[in-house]
């Protein structure tokens, strides 16, 4: 190559893989609109200064106290403390859930459950219902007890399924056929993960819907033969559902008939994919990380989009460095989770680590600055989510980009998410 | 679509390839390009009547990267401090010179920093000597000085005889 040729091949230079314009386009304008609400901060602070200049007076902004408000019921009686887990409906109704386990080492654990309804967001409780004494015969240590809500329609998951149609006030005992690992509601009906064994048995994993109005529970004959205890089931659309189990084993199962018949998907981290997060029906995510390796490392981090269901795959981010959060992925901390909210939104909250967010469908990741480590996630919409840790704070975002802690208080990260370049791994 | 749309469709690319061609690293390129062009958005009616808006947004993106670049020596310098191994910020990765012709990266990897910087913006930019000036902050005739000067490193390291005319176009 000469010269010439050189300033040529310059000329006409190009990246691989390709950019893709829309997801840039978008992330650009997130960029405005952030921009724009700065601007409007600032111009609110410097008229307050001006008019407390005018005034004479000192005026003295201080941050509105939420512990007080949290469990305060209006009319009927507050949770005793905040839900670990919380479900929202809409915008502004969501469910939360209370659990008391009594956990002898060589009996069944007894539960309370206490279910928490919100109409402002998530700010104040009351309590709605309860389901007192549950036994878990034959069970030992602390059972699998979930939330999931849909309109009016709240489940209790886990080693036992209740659910409710009358906004968690009251509560009948489903019979989806054994335990069930993941749970997902949409207006159609509710599905889940169901094994008759526990989780140090093999049996099989089998998929089960039932009808919002309740009723039998009817078990998919065709659901893909999986024996590992853990799955994530995903259902972008009333027609495609993914099923994860989180074995490593390499594979994902994919329907777009509503769940008659499945295809598998080869994945392209095969040995340490631990979640997957889809949007509409074709665009597809996984996340993989070194399971072997500490929670604070969590090293090899990865994250893969598919734009055709997750047949092919193509890498987006890879973790880079312990302090270069912006831009791609960090190595400190495990992904607990992967959520996709929009075409080009996703949210992963690490183990003792950040809760990082992407606006351009995972090739920049942002951190959201929630102060304590999140360990749950519900979204209604790109715009509203809720972040919980598990009790002890609950943070809101309204535009679906920053984060608020809007009751209880905050829990420091005891391990910071650092490590040296030698972990830094690349694909 | 509007006119931004269309300026954004036109010149997303070609910013982000060039500053990954000067500065290696493909995550804080795209940064550094969606910020910049995030500003232009920003000011459109004004930049839009530039004679070249594009130039604005290469001045905007090349000071966003290297206050960027300023902020990772601090950072790393400080760490450095505590015994840990980290590489140069400032020195492009080969792993990120993510371009199509391997020879490309490769060639551009034996210029330092001010002559890479120029060379991108020059002939990938497509920007006139004045405007790489403009978006480099420095004068015309150090723009030139550092093109010459990449232009017979190249040479060699090419093994090319035949001299360019870089400083032609200004």
């Amino acid at each position: 190559m000469d010269l010439d040729d050189f300033l040529g091949a310059l000329a006409a230079a190009a990246v691989v893989p390709p950019l893709v314009l829309d997801d840039a386009r978008e992330a650009t304008e997130l960029r405005v609109r952030r921009y724009r609400a700065r601007r409007r901060i600032v111009s609110g602070i410097a008229l307050v200064v001006v008019l407390a200049t005018v005034l004479g007076g000192i005026v003295a902004v201080t941050r509105p106290s939420t512990e007080e408000s949290v469990f305060v019921g209006q009319g009927r009686p507050g949770l005793t403390a905040l839900p670990s887990e919380v479900a929202f409906v809409d915008a502004t109704h969501g469910f939360g859930l209370l659990s008391q386990c009594d956990v002898p080492l060589d009996a069944d654990p007894v539960c309370d459950i206490t279910i928490g309804a919100s109409a402002d967001g998530g700010r104040t409780w009351v309590a709605a219902g309860r389901i007192s004494q549950i036994r878990y015969a034959g069970w030992r240590g602390y059972p699998f007890i979930d939330l999931a809500a849909r309109g009016t329609h709240v489940w209790v998951y886990g080693n036992r399924t209740f659910s409710s149609a009358d906004g968690g006030k009251t509560f009948g005992e489903e019979q989806p056929g054994g335990i069930v690992s993941a749970f997902v509601a949409r207006n159609d009906g509710a599905w889940a993960a169901v094994r008759d064994c526990a989780p140090s048995v093999t049996c099989a994993t089998k998929l089960a819907s039932v009808s919002m109005s309740g009723g039998t529970w009817h078990v998919f004959a065709h659901s893909p033969a999986i024996t590992y205890p853990y799955v994530q089931l995903v259902r972008p659309t009333a027609a495609v559902v993914y099923l994860l189990p989180r074995d490593g084993g390499g594979v994902a199962y994919r329907s777009v008939d509503s769940g008659r018949s499945w295809r598998t998907l080869q994945l392209p981290e095969p040995h340490s994919v631990v979640a997957l997060a889809a949007f509409g029906s074709s665009r597809v995510w996984v996340m993989s990380a070194d399971a072997n390796a500490a929670a604070t490392q969590g090293g090899r981090k990865q994250l893969a989009r598919s734009e055709d269901g997750g047949f092919t795959w193509r890498t987006v981010a890879v973790d880079v460095g312990a302090f270069t959060i912006r831009g791609q992925l960090p190595v400190g901390g495990f992904p607990q989770d992967l959520v996709a909210t929009a075409r080009n939104r996703l949210w992963t909250p690490l183990d003792r680590g950040p809760l990082l967010g992407s606006l351009d469908g995972g090739g920049h990741w942002l951190d959201a600055h929630v102060d304590s480590p999140i360990v749950g996630l519900s979204f209604v919409d790109a715009q509203h989510g809720w972040a919980t840790s598990g009790g002890a704070a609950l943070y809101r975002t309204t535009d679906g980009v920053h984060w608020h802690l809007i009751a209880g208080r905050p829990v420091k990260v005891n391990v910071a998410p650092t490590a040296t370049s030698s972990t830094v791994g690349r694909p | 679509m509007t006119d931004f749309d269309e300026f954004f469709a036109a010149h997303y690319e070609r910013v982000v390839v060039s500053l990954r061609l000067a500065f290696g690293s493909s995550s804080d390129s795209e940064d550094a390009a969606q910020e910049a062009f995030a500003k232009a958005m920003l000011r459109w009616r004004s930049v839009s009547r530039m004679d070249r808006p594009s130039t604005w947004v290469y001045v905007v993106a090349v000071r966003e990267l290297r206050r960027r670049a300023r902020r990772h020596v601090h950072r790393f310098s400080a760490s450095s401090q505590d015994g840990n191994d980290q590489r140069d910020i400032g020195t492009p990765d080969p792993a990120d010179m993510v371009v199509t012709n391997a020879v490309l990266g490769a060639a551009l990897g034996v210029l330092p920093a001010r002559q890479r910087l120029a060379v991108a913006l020059r002939f990938h930019g497509d920007l006139s000597v004045k405007e790489v000036a403009r978006a480099m902050g420095c004068s015309e005739g150090t723009v030139k000085a550092s093109l010459h000067a990449a232009m017979a490193r190249l040479r060699v390291h090419l093994g090319d005889r035949d001299l360019d005319g870089a400083n032609d176009g200004s």
